[in-house]
């Protein structure tokens, strides 16, 4: 059985929706208008042990609802959620033993006491045994560099500090499974590449089960052997990178620097002119299998000094299915509420 | 048990992080006393109330200032904070209880407090104001207090996470505790002692749980409690805690199923 099961789950928020003016703000002091948003539709899969999934989808696409209920935060509405033969949300002081979380947005640190202080407030919650807390500290220390600011107080310290010391603060207790919610944002690249070899450090070396939602490709590409990838509350792909590459990047690009200005080109087959900035130009070839016909035709044609051929990068092709998953949100129920 | 401990640590030298955190509460204690004081000797010189004199009036309110920072919860505010913005989640997802959690800094707060506070006052008072205060000595009210204060702790802070819990339903709770504080201020007897009350305000007083916050307490050490009476104000004041108890596990039930987390 898998590690991680999540089967047909859904989750709905009420919203009120304020009205606007004074008036109207009267009149839903009265008689508040709710909104039922379907955050989560209908979605499942499976997680196996030791595999780092990137949880992928636009800016409220129900990432983080989602996040929150593998974590036992909130309750799904409808469906269920598995891991480990444990329910998240139901036993949730035993679950959290087994996980680790990082919110890029929310500390988990006392903003006031040194970092290191918090780190032993989670050595006790946990029941770290000192031996342990002593050997991961090392270990962080070594990976993370935490000594340079352990003794700082936490509201001095800069984000990448910040962050380093949240990733410590969540590991300490050797969680089964660590769930991130853009643990890179904001940080230099430096910083950002500590963090990613921290991970796949402990992923090779425990088999901890990662979950990471983020908005950068790069760590998609250094970290997730599997994407997730939701749009509207819906599942629109589940796949490793390649098969994703596979599925939708079957457009080509080529890029042709001519020796001579031109004005007019031979007509090619399934392409279309992308830019255009002096003599280069910028060609998209539909299907892969026609890029060998286009550079013929214009190399017989025309004088040319360079040509490259590209493939369509991971950040377009993840663009590319947030826009075909779009659909109008016509799934809202709206009703009015007396209270 | 041993984390509730170092939280109740942790809080305590949170607070002595910011001088100013530790000096201005000190400065407006010391006002409040200072008003107290002053009114109530001016009360006095003008026409002395009949059957209090100005030294039992002297030791309610020294009494009381001794007491009061036991019953000023605050935990509250830090909970409804976290739920309305949504930090709540990072505290949902640690394997402790989160009723402890903040019964254990409420803890380190009343110990901040009494150092802060109770210490300088005591010496203040013993200074200036001793001839004024007649505590008389008696064991089993000294001990009968101190059951008293312990279950002052726990509905004056049971009374404040409830609000701090209302944060899921009304997001906003501070208009709401300003309610609960002022109805307390007036009920609990901190600027009126409940023996100067009419019978319909004395009537309703004792419907509510304040009285037992501040005013009994406070009039079992003065000696103005029958040992008679001690068990029917042991029973009314404990059904309160134990009351308050049952309905903030009810309300964390109903809140579980309910939670919506601020911000995404």
């Amino acid at each position: 059985m898998a590690f991680i099961t999540v089967d047909a789950v859904s989750k709905e928020f009420k919203v009120e929706v304020k009205q606007r003016g004074v008036m109207g703000k009267l009149r839903s002091l009265v008689r508040p208008h709710i909104v039922i948003r379907q955050a989560v539709r209908n979605i499942s899969f499976s997680v196996d042990e030791g595999e780092i999934i990137g949880y992928l989808g636009p800016n409220g696409a129900g990432k983080s609802t989602m996040i929150k209920m593998l974590c036992g935060i909130l309750h799904p509405s409808s469906g269920q959620i598995r891991v480990n033969g444990c329910i998240p949300y139901i036993e949730r002081r035993k679950y959290s033993m087994a996980i680790g979380v990082v919110f890029g947005q929310r500390s988990q640190l006392w903003w006031d006491l040194p970092a290191i202080d918090s780190l032993e407030l989670y050595k006790d919650i946990y029941k770290v045994s000192a031996a342990s807390y002593k050997r991961s500290l090392d270990e962080f220390n070594e990976l993370l560099d935490l000594h340079e600011f352990a003794h700082t107080p936490v509201r001095q310290l800069s984000l990448g500090q910040r962050m380093r010391m949240e990733l410590a603060a969540a590991m300490l207790h050797h969680p089964q499974i660590l769930f991130l919610d853009e643990p890179t944002i904001g940080l230099d690249i430096m910083v950002k590449e500590k963090i990613r070899d921290f991970i796949l450090q402990w992923n090779t070396q425990r088999k901890t089960t990662v979950i990471l939602t983020t908005h950068d490709v790069i760590d998609i590409e250094r970290l997730c052997n599997r994407i997730l990838i939701i749009n509207n509350g819906e599942m629109a792909f589940d796949g490793s990178a390649k098969e994703l590459e596979q599925l939708y990047s079957r457009e080509k690009q080529i890029i042709v620097t001519f020796k001579d200005a031109i004005d007019r080109l031979p007509p090619l087959l399934h392409t279309t002119v992308q830019r255009r900035e002096g003599n280069q130009l910028c060609f998209a070839v539909e299907r892969s299998e026609d890029v060998q016909e286009v550079i013929k035709r214009i190399v017989n044609s025309y004088e040319v000094t360079d040509i490259q051929i590209r493939a369509a990068d991971l950040e377009s092709i993840i663009k590319q299915v947030y826009q075909t998953g779009k659909r109008d949100v016509a799934h809202e129920v709206v009703y009015s509420h007396f209270s | 048990m041993k984390s509730y401990i170092r939280i109740f640590h942790k809080t305590i030298s949170t607070s002595f992080v910011y001088r100013s955190n530790l000096y201005m509460p000190m400065l407006a204690y010391f006002v409040f006393v200072f008003l107290q004081y002053s009114l109530w000797s001016a009360v006095f010189a003008l026409n002395e109330p009949k059957g209090t004199t100005i030294s039992q009036m002297m030791t309610y309110i020294f009494i009381g200032m001794m007491i009061r920072f036991l019953t000023t919860a605050t935990a509250s505010d830090q909970l409804s904070q976290e739920i309305r913005e949504g930090k709540i989640e990072l505290m949902l997802i640690r394997p402790y209880n989160l009723f402890l959690f903040f019964l254990a800094k409420q803890l380190g707060r009343i110990v901040v407090d009494f150092i802060t506070k109770g210490l300088p006052l005591l010496g203040i008072s013993l200074l200036f104001l001793s001839p004024f205060i007649q505590i008389p000595y008696n064991l089993s009210n000294w001990l009968y207090f101190g059951f008293c204060c312990i279950n002052a702790v726990i509905i004056a802070f049971c009374m404040d996470y409830m609000i701090g819990l209302m944060a899921f339903w009304i997001i906003e709770t501070w208009q709401l505790r300003f309610l609960i504080q002022d109805i307390g201020n007036v009920f609990s007897g901190v600027f009126i002692p409940l023996w100067f009350f009419s019978e319909p305000f004395l009537w309703i007083a004792n419907l509510l749980p304040y009285p037992y916050l501040y005013f009994y307490p406070i009039n079992v050490l003065l000696g103005n409690v029958d040992h008679t009476s001690f068990l029917s104000l042991t029973l009314v004041g404990l059904s309160w805690s134990i009351g308050l108890l049952v309905v903030i596990m009810l309300m964390w039930h109903l809140c579980k199923s309910r939670i919506v987390i601020q911000g995404g």
